[in-house]
């Protein structure tokens, strides 16, 4: 469980998240959407204590980011897709996940290494596993990255925008591989531009715009209910 | 008994010797710089222009200086030249003409690192319109070339100065040689070899400057250059 | 004066015995260099300050002023604050430090190729600034910089001549001793010439051959494929 209170975050004065209270309940799928620049990356890199908020408090599973001591542990509840993907470059696909489990969780590399193959498997690369993050298509990239964030078995699986560096062709087998979490008990949060796919997999939508949440309620009742004006405007545009 | 031959004070005579032991390394140092440059450069051109044997010669050369200490190389010739050469170097010319072949060595391969980092088309474009090879050399491939060149070129002849030391170990009454007078005078290390060492470091950031400035000064006149053509 | 090479190649077993320690020497050298040159190239990146300053203090003073003189100070000026110096040890000490000056820049330079988001994905499944460090950073920096640091092991190789200076009876040490034997320093010190390329080429293989070894298969450059302009 995720709870956001009053969250603030400048760089000097440049205002990124002023005020946004939210919450994540266990399980549930979130979508965050809204225009470049609104501080949706900024609001899950905060969560993953991957920048300090100035402001307010965020609070993952009864533990503070604000506390420098919490922070170990609230990055091993809540693991990160990036954008980029930003794999090691220096090791093989099977290394690149096994890689935090072994040295952070401290587990066993046999049964580490088994559970890897075995996410690999399920990602469809189970062929690749021995292959350098430059031998892969950038589809294929995303989807060790996503087998990386899954063997630290997250609690709350962060996704941000984990389609939108990938050749359009490439797309579906990672969206096919988030949806086939959704519904698994692991909390996700995606922050995206695919509106269809938000549609299709969020139980909740939060809307973002300026650093400000200006919407955040049930998936049906923001596609389909939206009272907002400019809301659906953007949903709209977004489509095509 | 001992103590009475030690003359631990220094005097304004030790200034002076400073001074003379300086003017050896700035003699030493710029003198090989000149020369070697120069040599490796034209060894350079040999060497990228393939001529048969002589090509080879080259980089022979090259690798066998890049590739043995300076210190060695001092030996060979001040000690050895004069016993199978009528050639009997005094320490000084010793020095110079080693740490110019030293120098010489790496030069060649700064230039034709950079002669082969320009791309063929500027051959064949030039060839196109009938220059000869002399011609292209001259006006399109050795301008950039030399660009190219210039800045490692620079940084070895700043580095060059500190290896300069070694020749006082051949007798050239260097900084460093007279460093080694004074120690053994006062035998007071701990105060002679920082300060011998700071006049070096002094030097070596003066020369840094002065490298940096005449490669942007350089590059501006380049710049220009192309843009106008 | 006839060239003969019969009464160096009747010592050849005693130059044999001084290349041996220069192999020892360069080999204790290289590994201490390398360990000291990664603690200053994290240190002149640290985030604080005062680390950051004498890390650049120290590169800057080594790498300006000549190795001569910062063996002269170790080796002679250490007993003077009561610290007895032996040649050997205090020649790998001398060679280490100023080795690692060097490597801290080549280590740097590579560490500032390795792409922010790497470093963030390392942090942000909770490993520690020293895991990402030993697991993430250093090897990716290392790809970069290995061969740069080939090419310096290769100097340090060179830069072992001149301990012979402090009396350690490396190659260029017994060399000195059987030219003054048999007054035929050219033959000597050309052998001996030869002896160190064999070396340094021996240096460059191994270098190569560890390159192929544990780099090759890295792309490169770490580039996302795909990746948004």
């Amino acid at each position: 469980m995720i709870e956001l209170s009053n969250v603030d975050k400048h760089y000097g004065s440049l205002q990124v998240l002023s005020n946004v209270s939210m919450h994540f309940a266990d399980g549930e799928v979130t979508a965050i959407l809204g225009p470049s620049g609104a501080g949706k990356s900024t609001l899950i890199r905060c969560i993953n204590c991957l920048e300090a908020i100035s402001g307010g408090d965020i609070v993952v599973n009864g533990k503070s980011v604000r506390d420098k001591r919490a922070v170990l542990d609230i990055q091993k509840q809540t693991s990160m897709v990036f954008q980029h993907f930003n794999l090691y470059p220096h090791l093989t696909a099977l290394q690149n996940i096994t890689l935090a489990p072994i040295k952070v969780l401290r587990k066993n590399k046999a049964d580490v290494e088994a559970q890897a193959r075995g996410l690999l498997d399920m990602v469809g690369l189970a062929s690749k596993g021995d292959r350098h993050p430059a031998e892969l298509s950038g589809g294929e990239q995303q989807r060790v990255g996503i087998c990386r964030a899954l063997a630290m078995n997250p609690q709350h699986l962060l996704l941000d925008e984990v389609t939108s560096a990938i050749d359009p062709e490439m797309t579906a087998e990672v969206l096919r591989v988030i949806e086939e979490l959704a519904g698994t008990g692991t909390t996700l949060i995606l922050v995206t531009h695919e509106i269809e796919f938000a549609r299709r997999i969020a139980d909740k939508v939060a809307f973002m715009e300026g650093g400000k949440l200006v919407a955040h309620s049930d998936a049906e009742t923001f596609f389909n209910h939206q009272s907002e004006e400019r809301i659906s405007r953007f949903v709209d545009k977004m489509k095509h | 008994m001992y103590e009475m031959y030690q003359n631990v004070d220094f005097t304004l005579a030790d200034l002076d010797l400073l001074w003379r032991g300086l003017q050896w390394t700035l003699l030493v140092w710029s003198a090989s710089m000149v020369l070697g440059i120069g040599l490796g450069f034209v060894l350079g051109l040999v060497a990228h222009a393939r001529v048969p044997v002589l090509s080879q010669l080259v980089t022979v050369f090259v690798e066998t200086f890049r590739n043995s200490p300076l210190l060695v190389q001092l030996f060979l010739v001040f000690y050895g030249l004069p016993l199978v050469t009528p050639f009997s170097p005094g320490p000084a010319e010793a020095a110079i003409f080693t740490v110019a072949i030293n120098t010489a060595a790496f030069t060649v391969v700064n230039l034709v690192a950079a002669l082969d980092a320009l791309p063929r088309g500027q051959w064949q474009a030039a060839g196109a319109f009938g220059l000869s090879y002399g011609q292209t050399m001259r006006y399109i491939v050795l301008p950039q070339a030399i660009r190219t060149a210039l800045p490692p070129t620079m940084n070895l002849a700043v580095s060059q100065l500190q290896t300069t030391s070694l020749v006082s170990i051949i007798g050239v009454a260097d900084l460093t040689r007279v460093g080694t007078m004074l120690y053994t005078r006062t035998l007071k290390p701990f105060l002679i070899w920082p300060a011998i060492g700071l006049i070096y470091f002094i030097l070596a950031k003066i020369l840094s400057v002065l490298a940096v400035r005449v490669e942007r000064r350089l590059q501006t006149k380049n710049s220009w250059f192309q843009a106008a053509a | 004066m006839r060239i003969d090479f019969s009464p160096v190649l009747a010592r050849l077993d005693y130059l044999l015995s001084g290349l041996s320690l220069t192999v020892m020497v360069s080999l204790a050298a290289i590994v201490l260099s390398f360990a000291i040159g990664v603690l200053v190239a994290t240190s002149r990146i640290s985030r604080y300050r005062t680390v950051r300053i004498l890390a650049a203090g120290y590169i800057d003073l080594f790498r300006n002023t000549p190795f001569l003189v910062q063996l002269f100070f170790l080796y002679f000026g250490l007993p003077e604050i009561g610290i007895p110096t032996e040649p050997v040890t205090t020649g790998i000490l001398a060679l280490s430090l100023t080795a690692a000056a060097g490597n801290a820049e080549i280590v740097r330079s590579g560490i500032e190729t390795v792409p922010r988001g790497v470093v963030e994905a390392g942090r942000s499944y909770g490993l520690s600034a020293l895991q990402v460090y030993r697991y993430v950073i250093l090897p990716i920096a290392l790809r970069v910089a290995w061969r740069p640091l080939g090419n310096a092991f290769v100097n340090l190789v060179l830069t072992t001549s001149i301990l012979s200076t402090i009396t350690v009876n490396d190659l260029t040490g017994n060399a000195n001793n059987i030219s003054s034997e048999t007054f035929k320093p050219f033959e000597v010190y050309l052998v001996v010439l030869v002896i160190y390329c064999a070396v340094t080429f021996t240096v460059s293989a191994v270098v190569n051959a560890v390159y192929a070894l544990f780099f090759a298969r890295m792309a490169e450059r770490p580039v996302i494929r795909g990746q948004a302009a």
